[in-house]
């Protein structure tokens, strides 16, 4: 016996397909617009603070530079203030904070050595996950197709069918006629 | 009635389950590897070799302004410290230690307020308790030097440049021993 997927006739098969990659062109279309930067430019204190929510405060724990009142996260807030006025790019400023607590003084890991490592492991699972559940449901759906039904099977059948058949009337009235 | 058949497709699911559960382990075998190798962090700092950022400002104490420019030449201990911290208070004695041995080779030591609001506090403590080197605040220093904690100690050497870095607290004898050693080996 063949599963039904399989029978479904070709132009249903590419609808089926065009409706996904559809939605999926959808998907990205939304996320990229999504992702762009609004076309009112922010403010140098809305640049202070997003900057300074990617940089750890030095001294406390699980607060950002933007969300702490310590003293050193006060000053290096103001640092931060004073470059991006002084024109200074994000990314120099953050080498520069970098260069000196080091790489864990960032909220995000850089994408190098074992930074890399820590951003690739969530989509090595992603992408486990998502063929792991692919080839089961494959080799379910195989399983499902290539189990013939045994001998045993057919006389099971066989035998369910006369006994059921012995007790109608029309298997009674074939044995008295 | 006859048993039913048993169709046996066991062996193929069990190796598939075992080879995720291979994938599953091996994964956080990793993830606990790197998390074990990058969980501490070292003993050190970015700013060892480098030449040391300024310290300047009013001294607690009173007197002249303190700047660690007009120790060029000279080795100088500079201490970050609060006076609520008890580790700081334990160091204490250590830092007196070295700063009665260092007069023989002409060194300083600088004390750093590691909040601006401490810094009166701070010299009232380490006035009572006879350290009469120079205390200064300056929260950019605290940030420059990439302060994380309380006692700490950089050491600087003549031509400026961080030799040292002593974040949980120094030993007299050997700042003694390493700075005879610099010296034997030409540093002035």
């Amino acid at each position: 016996m063949r599963g039904a997927g399989s029978s479904r006739p070709p132009a249903s098969r590419l609808r089926r397909w065009a409706v996904w990659v559809v939605l999926l062109v959808a998907a990205a279309v939304a996320l990229a617009v999504g992702a762009q930067p609004g076309t009112v430019r922010p403010s140098l204190a809305q640049r202070t603070l997003a900057l300074a929510s990617e940089v750890r405060c030095p001294v406390c724990v699980g607060e950002t530079v933007a969300d702490s009142s310590a003293p050193a996260a006060v000053t290096l807030r103001d640092d931060i203030h004073r470059e991006l006025a002084a024109g200074e790019k994000p990314a120099a400023i953050l080498a520069g904070i970098e260069s000196v607590y080091g790489p864990g003084i960032l909220e995000k890991p850089r994408a190098t050595g074992i930074g890399l490592f820590l951003w690739l492991v969530p989509v090595l699972v992603v992408l486990a996950a998502g063929g792991g559940l692919a080839a089961g449901f494959a080799w379910w759906g195989r399983q499902r197709r290539s189990d013939p039904a045994s001998p045993g099977d057919h006389d099971l059948v066989a035998e369910f069918l006369r006994t059921a058949g012995a007790g109608t009337p029309q298997a009674a009235a074939e044995e008295g006629g | 009635m006859t048993a039913p058949a048993t169709v046996a497709p066991v062996p193929a699911r069990r190796r598939l389950v075992l080879w995720v559960a291979v994938g599953i382990g091996s994964v956080l075998a990793a993830l606990v590897t790197v998390l074990a190798l990058v969980g501490s962090p070292p003993d050190t700092s970015q700013l060892l070799g480098r030449p040391a950022p300024a310290v300047a400002g009013s001294n607690l104490g009173g007197g002249r302004p303190v700047s660690l420019r007009s120790y060029a030449g000279r080795w100088v201990l500079v201490d970050f410290a609060a006076s609520w911290c008890v580790p700081c208070q334990q160091e204490l004695p250590k830092l007196q230690a070295f700063a009665r041995s260092a007069a023989r080779y002409h060194a300083a030591l600088i004390t750093v307020a590691e909040s601006p609001s401490d810094g009166p506090a701070l010299a009232r403590y380490m006035s009572a308790h006879g350290a009469h080197w120079p205390a200064v605040q300056d929260p950019q220093a605290v940030v420059s030097y990439g302060v994380t904690g309380i006692p700490t100690v950089f050491l600087v050497d003549p031509d400026g440049i961080i030799v040292g870095y002593y974040p949980s607290g120094v030993s007299p004898s050997g700042l003694d021993s390493f700075i005879r050693a610099a010296g034997a080996s030409g540093v002035p």
